[in-house]
């Protein structure tokens, strides 16, 4: 496919370096199933009746909304664009229309040279064929020959690490075994531009770096667009970030932190509370220093950071006790911080109202976001009286995303115990 | 540096029509290798949980033409004197009209299974189409054993001829016929099922005004009117004449070559339009 006549771009040659161009896309989805049917007839129709009129649609019919608006962005090769977003923010209709399978309603997008897709990895495996035979008619759907695939095909099983398994029906394979197969067979493919789709999300931790390494061999010489919804991967890889909201770039920044830090403010808190109703949370501040940090703050990495608490327990003579914790953003327990006295016991309270002051330390957690849990339970019978999430959001910013949730940088003594240089590899 | 570019666009692909016939013919041809790996992949797949295997592409036609067969000897129905023995003739007319049958229901099959992988990957739907239509020319090199079959039963009754070498000719434009109607169904039967549904009802209808199991009908009463408006009558008339009795009526064989051009331009048309629509289906069907 070429270049329609009336469009006129700057030809690749004046920049060659530029792989994938995509100028002032945009996308309109149908909420209705029924009425998106017809549209779909329609639109089909209005292609085949009125084939030069201009399909350029910039009004929404009824029930209709921008699912990608006006995005516009370059992507060099050697360059990785990472595009972040939530759920529903539209990076799934653009990766749809950058891999020709949808087309803009507005808009156009230009690419040059192979391009590779590791996105539905293992679409078209037959369950109860071999996995040789599933890399042939796989490899064949890639757009590979069958003398490409017959001098790659001992590369993919070794990658795949499946050997022993490779004559067996892929039916019997675990759904690990599928994906390293999926992605060793897509991965072979030598592409100018790359588009990956979650494709590290899958797999056990060993293959997850054997991929990672594996993309970015292929990042080298490629057009890398990147979908992910794990930040550390976005913050090693990409080169360049946009954020996306609602069908829409919030940030383009060639700073993928500061991209980091904008996905993650957009990140809403669903708290939830259930209990009792014998127990109360009635305030939950942070303070640094004794200065009170106010809503959504921003903390360094490493900072000493405290809570104080005012909560309020009714119950005639019964005792309880209070759990606090902090949850990442997929409100995942971090940190647990037990109310100890000054005996070392556990903190018992009374019914009546309480304004705890509770010092947190110093948080060592990797860049992102992060919530409160409060729970109060009672001594004796366990009850849980309430359990509340999702409590004073936070976020911490640090210069660079760890692989792990809690970051301690430690000094270090060391000793050269062998003089002898050591060889470059 | 001279890569190839690859544009996606608003405008309608038809813009440029004989562009787009030729992208679609040369995506086919790219895709050859695939569909050789997609057709020998189904059949070994399709009889690898099953003992008779193959047999099942045997065991349709003879079943109905032994229920038919029981029907007219037992006089329960009275379908008028056919020139050759009435098995031979309904068997004969099921392997044709079975060829069109699955050719016009196999853009629509080739389709479906193939949507699991052209919504998620650019790959050319036309690939899973042609392996469909390969499956049904495999099927009938096997029905063939029933041909021979038929003949040893009633080698006395029939007349085998040159025209047998014009078979596989007729039963080509048979297939191209079935294969170019089923292509209009695909962009509307994968938005609707009614479609599907509507079809499965009409088929029979169709076959009954068709010489399959009644010989062509004579005089002007209105099976005989749709009989002869009826485009598949001269395929099947034709083809089973060539078969079992040598040169067949020329009025006949005109009309039947006349779908010759027919079926291609229909043909051509259904892809263009099938690769038209592709981009509205995958937005409703895959996202």
């Amino acid at each position: 496919m070429s270049r329609s006549s009336e469009i006129t771009h700057p030809s690749p040659d004046v920049d060659p370096e530029v792989l994938i161009r995509v100028n002032k896309v945009s996308k309109k989805f149908c909420r209705d199933f029924k009425k998106s049917l017809w549209y779909g007839l329609r639109d089909t129709a209005a292609d085949i009746l009125h084939p030069k009129h201009s399909s350029e649609d910039s009004k929404l019919r009824p029930s209709e909304f921008w699912a990608n608006q006006k995005i516009s962005f370059e992507v060099k090769r050697g360059e990785c664009l990472g595009l972040i977003g939530h759920n529903g923010a539209g990076k799934t209709t653009l990766l749809k229309m950058l891999n020709g399978l949808i087309k803009p309603d507005t808009g156009s997008i230009e690419m040059w040279g192979r391009i590779g897709a590791l996105i539905a990895l293992g679409a078209g495996f037959n369950p109860i064929l071999t996995g040789r035979e599933n890399i042939y008619i796989n490899g064949s759907v890639l757009g590979l020959t069958r003398k490409e695939i017959d001098a790659k095909i001992d590369d993919i099983i070794n990658f795949a690490e499946i050997e022993d398994a490779i004559d067996a029906p892929v039916r019997t394979y675990s759904s690990g075994m599928q994906v390293r197969l999926g992605f060793s067979i897509a991965s072979s493919l030598d592409p100018d531009v790359l588009i990956l789709d979650e494709v590290l999300a899958v797999g056990d931790a060993g293959f997850v770096v054997k991929c990672l390494n594996r993309v970015r061999e292929l990042a080298q010489n490629s057009a890398i667009i990147f979908v992910s919804h794990q930040m550390q991967y976005v913050s090693n890889f990409c080169t360049r970030v946009i954020v996306m909201d609602q069908g829409m770039p919030l940030l383009d920044t060639s700073n993928p932190g500061e991209g980091i830090n904008c996905y993650y403010g957009q990140m809403k808190f669903i708290g939830s509370r259930s209990g009792t109703g014998n127990a109360k949370l009635e305030s939950f501040e942070i303070f640094q220093d004794d200065t009170d940090l106010g809503s959504d703050p921003v903390i360094n990495q490493g900072q000493d950071i405290q809570a104080l608490v005012g909560f309020s327990v009714d119950g005639f003579q019964r005792q309880f006790i209070v759990r606090v914790l902090i949850d990442d953003e997929a409100q995942t327990p971090i940190i647990a911080y037990p109310l100890i006295d000054y005996s070392g016991d556990i903190m018992r309270f009374d019914s009546g109202r309480y304004k705890v002051k509770v010092p947190l330390g110093e948080i060592d957690l990797n860049a992102g976001v992060y919530s409160f849990m409060v729970a109060i339970i009672d001594d004796d019978t366990q009850a849980i009286e309430l359990r509340e999430s999702g409590i004073a959001p936070f976020s911490v910013v640090a210069d660079r995303m760890m692989w792990s949730k809690v970051v301690r940088p430690v000094k270090v003594d060391f000793e050269k115990v062998d003089i002898s240089p050591v060889e470059n590899v | 540096m001279n890569l190839p570019v690859t544009t996606y666009s608003p405008e309608s692909p038809l813009r440029n029509p004989l562009k787009l016939i030729l992208t679609i013919f040369a995506d086919i041809w790219r895709s050859r290798e695939l569909i050789g790996m997609l057709f020998v992949r189904d059949l070994k797949a399709a009889y690898r949980q099953s003992y008779l295997g193959y047999i099942w592409i045997l065991l349709p036609p003879v079943a109905s033409t032994a229920a038919w067969y029981y029907m007219t000897s037992q006089k329960l129905i009275n379908v008028g004197s056919t020139d050759i023995p009435y098995p031979a003739f309904v068997m004969i007319g099921q392997i044709i009209w079975g060829t069109f049958t699955a050719a016009f229901g196999t853009p629509q099959a080739g389709f479906n299974g193939g949507s699991a992988v052209f919504m998620k990957l650019k790959v050319p739907p036309e690939a899973f189409i042609a392996n469909s239509v390969a499956k049904i020319i495999f099927d009938l090199l096997v029905k063939t054993i029933l041909i021979i079959a038929i003949f040893a039963i009633f080698w006395g009754d029939l007349n085998l001829t040159w025209t047998v070498l014009l078979v596989p000719f007729g039963l080509a434009i048979t297939m191209l016929l079935g294969i170019s109607l089923g292509l209009f169904m695909v962009p509307i039967g994968s938005l609707y099922t009614d479609i599907g549904r509507i079809v499965v009802i009409a088929m029979p209808f169709l076959m009954y005004t068709t010489p399959v199991i009644f010989p062509l009908a004579k005089g002007d009463g209105l099976a005989a009117t749709l009989m002869s408006w009826n485009p598949l009558s001269p395929a099947i008339e034709v083809t089973r004449c060539w078969l079992t009795q040598g040169a067949a009526d020329p009025n006949l064989v005109f009309n039947f070559l006349l779908l010759i051009p027919i079926s291609l331009i229909l043909g051509i048309i259904g892809l263009v339009i099938l690769r038209i629509a592709m981009p509205h289906l995958v937005v409703r069907m895959g996202m």
